[in-house]
């Protein structure tokens, strides 16, 4: 078990994946922060130095990733809402906002849309 | 029962005459709106009944099988076997000594390779699972044209003090690999010190542990773990070699265990960390360049991949030239003549056919290398050509190129003579069947005879 | 049915014979007559003139593929030594047979290997390939023979014809035609039927590869080691000249837990509206495809040791290997339809057929 931004991880598994499974933190940043650290692609969580380990971490803390990221995207919806968009409106009545058909498929704007978003 | 009762008193239960016209008996209610029992309201797309999904899968009574433990699969397909039983023994075939390989008279003959040397070659990772040691009783090698003339140049490396540089290429299947295990057995018999790369690939495709340089412009990387597999292959293959030489600087800052007097073995075995791996590799490189030495002969598989840009990235997220990752560059130095080797030996590198990329460069300078040597006119470079990468053309300019292609009729006859007293091919050995799987072989393509004789259908 | 069995072989015999070289004149009809498929009619035999044929079918008791009846006789005259088949020629074999001698025959009690030190002569191969069964080498000798100089003077006539070239511009080529030559005939028969049924999505290319791997793991595998439980076919070479010859090693296998028979059913023929349990033998291909549809279906149930596309082709031989080693259970599959076929053989040749048929 390797703990990195107090997320545990087991020893097998792959550095990227790790890395990828914050919110807000995707293959390029990955790939990004790997290199930074040398880290080759194959590499695996149990692998890793302590040192490295512990400067993973800080590197993640100083990014906005998990909640920071989450609160981002939440301030940014409620901004439209507050200024009483057309947008704002769609986002809180749970359809789709960039004018797509609301008479089929829609199941992504109902899962996501609405002014609390938390995925 | 209050409620029933007060329905009762408010709802007259008259009974309804069929009608054609349906009728809304809420119209005639005279209960307030409020009283009946609401639905819940639907405010929301989500608050709507939801449908579940029916799954029409059977549920079949899955018996649970016990997977392979991880690495088994792998192991299994990368098993090396080298031996037979059920193969006839072929009697009369001489073994291979230290000079047989280099002699013109053993020519287009078969001949066994020593147990020893065939535990050293293991070592050194030379056999691969694609080639067909598995149908024999023991490992055999034919000896044609193109061994004799690459053993009488190594043969001759020694004698100038000059490293042979060569780079061995040609079609698929035509025996280039198999070319440099004769090389190593040739080498290894000789007492040689043998540095084997079995895959090029391997140190460029970003699946192996790197760590960069310090203080080094453009940044340079170094391969630990990568290192420390081969320190321990060239230990377990050139042991004899290896513990008869002593060394020549004083490397007590390594390991304290290096004291002056210790052989290279001891330098070899001193690294246990992954850490320490690259400086006492390139400590024994040191030592095996220093005059006084046995000869070396480093031999590397796959040329492209190590001529190309590497999946590795810097700290700065910019591509890494396979030429700056150190082990790499080692072989390049030492192959473009750099690095000289004062003790004699050799730097051979091997395309690959199978497993490799279109690399123009590394075409353009192989073919002007061999249309130099043939004395033929030189091939210009494509102008509309950008990707040409001058570190390939420096690191080849001083190497020779050999090509490999069928094995000439008779050595087709010989191996195939080998391959019927292995009782390997059943059919009556006459020139016919000769001529006719030497032509099926693209003109005794060797891999591809193999196929057309001994792995089909028809035996 | 054991008469008829008789007039049949007896017109193989005679099909056999050198014919005389003007062969050209007769009908194509009766050409094609001279190879009698197991699906042919008994009705043909009038094709040939009957002369001589009760003394033939006496003293030679020839099996032929597709006549399983005849192999069951066979096995029974060298297991009792009894040296003829009159006796059967009497009444129905099935008749002869005591249960247990039966049950000699159909599982069990077969020398494992041959008395012959050495393996099996070329004609012995040829035979055990061509009809499942492997005679002594005299026998097969023979048979070869004949079969040979039958060939030969198809030749003669063939040669006779391509005599006019007349609009060819290269002429056509010489009979008889090299080995391998037949596009179609380009691979072993045996080899030929086990690869298609072993083949998915119609990729025949693919099973053909597979098939190869097959035989270069059976010829890297150690030899096997009989089991006397599980006897393989009379006359079976010792086990070490197996691993060198692998189309032997895989026509020893699946000969030799092929089934020589199958029940059929035939509705309502039972009486009281049951079925009838008929049992049918069945010829060389039949059985082959009997043996080699079993044994996939035990390699489809087996989960894959390693990865990559080797791993059906290593599955296969595996199981060839535990077929001949005895340790398959494709032998009690064997077992289930022979005890089958015994319980209903009284219903060979039985009234109620006859009065179905009537019907």
């Amino acid at each position: 078990m390797v703990f990195i931004l107090g997320v545990s991880f087991h020893e097998g598994q792959l550095v990227k994946k790790a890395l990828e499974s914050f919110y807000a933190l995707g293959p390029t940043t990955s790939a990004r922060i790997m290199a930074k650290y040398s880290i080759h692609n194959l590499a695996k969580v149990g692998s890793l130095s302590p040192k490295t380990v512990t400067s993973l971490t800080a590197e993640l803390s100083q990014m906005s990733i998990e909640s920071d990221a989450r609160r981002q995207v939440q301030e940014n919806i409620r901004r439209l809402k507050d200024i009483g968009s057309y947008r704002g409106r769609r986002h809180a009545m749970g359809l789709p906002v960039r004018g797509q058909r609301t008479r089929t498929q829609t199941a992504t704007a109902n899962k996501l849309n609405r002014v609390d978003r938390r995925a | 029962m209050a409620s029933i009762s007060l329905r009762s008193l408010v709802r007259p239960s008259l009974p309804v005459a069929p009608r054609i016209q349906p009728i809304i008996i809420a119209a005639f209610s005279t209960t307030s709106l409020v009283s009946a029992a609401a639905p819940p309201a639907i405010k929301n797309r989500k608050d709507l009944p939801k449908k579940t999904k029916k799954t029409y899968k059977k549920k079949q009574n899955i018996v649970p099988v016990k997977k392979p433990a991880p690495g088994e699969r792998k192991a299994f397909r990368k098993r090396i076997q080298l031996s037979n039983n059920s193969a006839l023994p072929v009697a009369g075939l001489d073994a291979l000594e230290a000079q047989t390989m280099a002699r013109p008279e053993s020519s287009g003959r078969m001949f066994a390779v020593p147990d020893e040397v065939v535990d050293q070659l293991r070592a050194l990772e030379a056999f691969k699972s694609t080639q067909t040691w598995n149908l024999f009783r023991k490992p055999h090698v034919l000896v044609r044209k193109e061994t004799v003339e690459l053993m009488g140049r190594l043969e001759a490396s020694l004698e100038k003090k000059e490293a042979f540089k060569c780079v061995l290429t040609g079609s698929r299947l035509s025996g280039k690999s198999l070319m440099l295990l004769q090389a190593m057995s040739y080498a290894l018999l000789n007492e040689w010190v043998v540095i084997h790369i079995p895959e090029g690939q391997d140190l460029t495709n970003g699946n192996t542990e790197y760590s960069p340089v310090p203080d080094t412009e453009p940044m340079q990387f170094t391969q630990p773990v990568y290192c420390l597999k081969l320190l321990q292959n060239i230990y377990k293959a050139n042991r004899a070699v290896l513990e008869k030489t002593p060394l020549k600087q004083d490397w007590s800052r390594l390991s304290a265990t290096l004291k002056p007097g210790s052989t290279l073995a001891d330098l070899a075995l001193s690294a246990k960390e992954s850490e320490f791996a690259w400086p006492t590799l390139s400590a024994l490189w040191t030592e095996l360049t220093q005059p006084g030495q046995p000869p070396v002969l480093l031999t590397l598989d796959g040329l492209a991949h190590i001529n190309k840009v590497s999946a590795y990235r810097d700290p700065a997220f910019n591509p890494v030239h396979a030429h700056e990752l150190l082990l790499v560059r080692t072989f390049v130095d030492a192959l473009s003549g750099k690095t000289k080797l004062p003790n004699g030996g050799a730097v051979i590198a091997a395309t690959s056919q199978n497993n490799t990329h279109f690399h123009p460069s590394q075409e353009l300078a192989l073919s002007q290398l061999e249309a130099g040597q043939a004395g033929k006119p030189v091939p210009k470079p494509d102008p509309y050509e950008r990707k040409y990468d001058d570190r390939v053309y420096d690191a080849l300019k001083n190497s020779t190129v050999m090509r490999l292609e069928g094995v000439s009729k008779e050595e087709a006859r010989v191996l195939m003579e080998y391959w019927g007293a292995s009782g390997m091919l059943r059919s009556v050995l006459d020139s016919r069947v000769v001529a006719e799987k030497w032509a099926l072989g693209g003109h005794g393509i060797v891999g591809e005879m193999e196929r057309a004789s001994l792995i089909t259908m028809r035996m | 049915m054991a008469s008829r069995v008789n007039i049949w072989g007896a017109c193989r015999s005679l099909a056999l014979r050198p014919r005389p070289a003007r062969i050209a004149a007769q009908s194509f009809r009766s050409q094609i007559s001279s190879t009698r498929f197991y699906a042919d009619d008994a009705t043909n035999k009038s094709s040939s003139p009957p002369s001589g044929n009760s003394s033939a079918s006496g003293s030679t008791p020839e099996s032929r593929p597709g006549n399983a009846n005849a192999r069951l006789t066979n096995e029974l005259a060298q297991d009792a030594s009894a040296g003829t088949v009159s006796s059967s020629s009497q009444a129905r074999p099935s008749d002869a047979l005591d249960d247990a001698a039966l049950e000699q025959i159909l599982y069990g009690g077969r020398p494992v290997t041959s008395q012959r030190e050495g393996g099996l002569t070329e004609a012995q191969e040829e035979a055990l390939y061509r009809e499942g069964v492997i005679p002594p080498p005299e026998e097969a000798e023979a048979v070869l023979a004949r079969s040979e100089a039958a060939a030969e003077s198809q030749s003669i006539v063939s040669i006779e014809t391509d005599v006019q070239k007349a609009g060819h511009k290269f002429g056509l080529p010489q009979k008889p035609y090299p080995e391998g030559f037949h596009v179609k005939k380009r691979y072993h028969p045996v080899l030929e039927q086990i690869t298609r049924l072993l083949m998915r999505h119609g990729e025949l290319s693919v099973a053909q590869r597979n098939m190869a791997t097959v035989m270069n793991y059976l010829r890297t595998a150690p030899a096997p080691i009989y089991s006397p439980k599980f006897p393989l076919l009379p006359g079976t070479p010792p086990a070490s000249h197996l691993p060198l010859n692998p189309v032997l090693y895989i026509t020893i296998a699946i000969d030799s837990v092929a089934p020589l028979l199958k029940v059929r059913n035939i509705a309502g023929a039972g009486g009281g509206g049951r079925a009838l349990e008929l049992p049918v033998p069945l010829a060389v291909r039949q059985r082959r495809r009997m043996a080699f549809q079993w044994i996939l279906d035990v390699i489809n149930k087996k989960p894959s040791k390693g990865s990559g596309r080797n791993q059906f082709a290593h599955r296969i031989a595996e199981e060839i290997i535990a077929v001949v080693e005895g340790r398959s259970s494709v032998w009690e599959k064997r077992k289930l339809v022979h005890k089958l076929g015994t319980a209903a053989r009284a219903n060979v040749g039985s009234n109620k057929l006859k009065a179905k048929k009537k019907k």
